[in-house]
């Protein structure tokens, strides 16, 4: 099964050894059940079938049903449930989403049923990639305010078929799952937040050393080769990692393992940290910050002010303006710590730029959680209650938002508090592996920043917040 | 190191340029958008959403039209409403949060005002409100104008 046309040759530092695998923990493939499923030819089709067919019914129940956000499948699916539990899914089973993401299988179903010869994606997408993600998100992430996509049946339902198109037209021109790794809106969010994962999945090094076929990457008679383009012998991060198991199933050395490991282990391990992804984690803060704010009532007030003593009158213009000055400054802040921070434990600014924006993601995660354990919890059994009512599973549907405010603040508080410290930590390691001197130098500015932001979202989360719908 | 992160630096500066003309472009759509005509002073609960802000601006500039289509969202049964128009205006004039909390309201009123201003006939308007929205809740008791 192996690709139509030969995947592009490997540069020779793919094929180094990776560092620093964690063999503290056993191999979770010698557990019968989670090694028989994920040898198993049926995986990951056995989740895949269920997950598109549950997306196709949200499209046409987006379209067809109710439209309103509160009534309505498709948003209440796709906001209540799906985006607050899927930062969570990323820290438990690291990129597996992706691997039973309908997009996914949509991809593989077109190549299974139109054979062709396929191009290898090119220099200026796999350089680029990145940035066209981080773009795509950030677009979707104005709209869902600009256009009320989460309360929006209708939206969302367009949101997600267009996606659905551009995942299969992407699958007819490119090899692999070309999309999943650099066009997927959420692609670079889920590849970062993955690297914060509880567990990896690694080869060991001394079993691929006779390997000359590759099969974990190029495929084999018996399976394809890695979707996401990852060559497993030399991977040293869970970023590109969808835990989809072909390299477990193609390797003839069983040399793939799959381990818990302690959460976000590689964060200060990478060799080749990435621009994109350092602005990438900043970024996620500044617009967890921004998608919590414009929920809280506070914000109504700020709108106000603003709209009604400048000469703007359109809300779309000052929210945008918002939006755009509101990552501006978190951004323009970290750019700024950054210079302090190598002026003083020394070392380049553009590389402490690169290296440490991978200790915020812990709190970029604790500010996404917190903000929707909120909602999970408010609005989940009304959602709930909702869905099943119209599949005619219940006999009481809607009411109204409730939940214990106690509880939605102690676990608030509590993932901040979590997603702090892990930052703190963070920071510290990649201070002392890059050899600053001082380390406290390096170190300071940034903890000093990382403590300004968990100030900022701790002050967030005191506030009283809109629901996501109106039920 | 310092090789490839250089190479990274002027991808992502054109990765930022890039960014930086799609905000520009989205700050253009979005002010060829809902911009709204009314400078008027609005509680700070209006301001919560452009929906919201846009539906209360056309409850202020089309009160007659909102006063004759009913509120499906099942207001009359818990808020005692009487029209869709007492979702954002009380009776003495002053402003009620109600559509501010419900994205039904602030749809309905939208689709009123402008039906009407396509229609120019009340009759027609409610016509159209009942036939889009009577699957959606109880309806307020609205007499026909």
């Amino acid at each position: 099964m192996r690709s139509s046309a030969e995947p592009e040759p490997l540069r020779a530092s793919a094929t180094a050894t990776p560092a620093g695998v964690d063999r503290g923990f056993p191999d979770l493939l010698a557990f019968p059940p989670v090694g028989r499923l994920l040898r198993s030819r049926l995986y990951p089709l056995v989740f895949q079938v269920p997950t598109f067919v549950v997306f196709v019914a949200i499209i046409l129940v987006g379209f067809l049903g109710v439209d309103r956000g509160g009534q309505n499948a498709a948003t209440l699916l796709t906001w209540t449930f799906w985006w607050p539990l899927l930062p969570l899914a990323l820290i438990l089973t690291g990129r597996t989403w992706c691997t039973i993401c309908p997009l996914s299988a949509s991809v593989g179903l077109v190549q299974r049923l139109v054979r062709f010869r396929r191009r290898v994606p090119g220099a200026l997408l796999r350089r680029n990639g990145i940035w066209i993600m981080i773009l795509a998100f950030l677009f979707l992430t104005w709209a869902n305010r600009a256009w009320g996509t989460h309360s929006s049946p209708r939206i969302t339902a367009l949101i997600l078929l267009i996606l659905l198109a551009l995942a299969m037209g992407v699958a007819l021109w490119y090899q692999r799952h070309t999309f999943c790794r650099w066009l997927c809106p959420i692609g670079a969010l889920t590849g970062l937040y993955a690297t914060t994962a509880v567990v990896e999945l690694r080869a060991r090094p001394e079993a691929c050393a006779p390997c000359r076929t590759l099969d974990c990457y190029r495929g084999n008679e018996r399976v394809e080769g890695c979707p996401l383009y990852e060559f497993p012998r030399s991977m040293e991060s869970n970023r590109n990692c969808n835990l989809c198991g072909n390299c477990i199933k193609a390797c003839p050395y069983d040399s793939v393992q799959l381990r818990l490991r302690s959460p976000g282990r590689e964060l200060w391990r990478f060799r080749r940290p990435l621009f994109g992804e350092a602005f990438l984690a900043l970024l996620m803060v500044a617009v967890v910050y921004l998608q919590t704010v414009d929920m809280t009532l506070a914000w109504g007030g700020y709108m106000k002010g603003a709209i009604e003593n400048t000469p703007i009158n359109s809300y779309n213009v000052v929210f945008s303006l918002t939006f755009v000055g509101g990552i501006a400054a978190v951004l323009g802040l970290y750019f700024l710590v950054s210079r302090v921070s190598s002026a003083i434990g020394g070392g380049r600014m553009r590389v402490n730029f690169a290296t440490f924006g991978y200790a915020y993601l812990p709190l970029a995660l604790a500010g996404h959680l917190g903000h929707n354990v909120a909602h999970l919890i408010r609005e989940g059994p009304v959602a709930g209650r909702t869905i099943l009512g119209q599949m005619g599973l219940a006999m009481a549907s809607g009411g109204g938002v409730g939940g214990d405010s106690a509880l939605v603040r102690f676990l608030a508080f509590g993932i901040l508090a979590l997603g702090a410290l892990g930052s703190w930590y963070l920071v510290w390691r990649i201070g002392g592996r890059g050899g600053a001197s001082p380390r406290w130098g390096a170190v300071v500015p940034h903890a000093a920043f990382m403590a300004l932001l968990t100030g900022a979202f701790a002050h967030l989360f005191l506030l009283p917040m809109n629901p996501l719908h109106t039920h | 190191m310092k090789r490839h992160t250089q190479a990274e630096l002027r991808g992502s500066c054109r990765g930022l340029a890039g960014l930086l003309m799609v905000v520009f472009v989205a700050l253009a759509v979005a002010a060829s958008g809902c911009g709204g005509s009314v400078a008027r002073e609005f509680p700070s609960y209006v301001y919560g959403s452009s929906t919201s802000l846009a539906a209360y601006r056309a409850a202020v500039e089309n009160p007659e039209v909102l006063a004759a289509v009913p509120c499906y969202c099942g207001c009359g049964r818990t808020e005692g409403h009487g029209s869709l128009k007492e979702c954002f205006l009380r009776p003495e004039g002053s402003f009620d949060e109600h559509a501010a909390r419900c994205d039904l309201c602030q749809k309905e009123a939208l689709d009123a005002v402008k039906w009407h201003a396509g229609t120019g006939d009340l009759k027609q308007t409610r016509a159209l409100i009942d036939q889009k929205y009577e699957g959606y809740g109880p309806p307020t008791d609205t007499p026909l104008p």
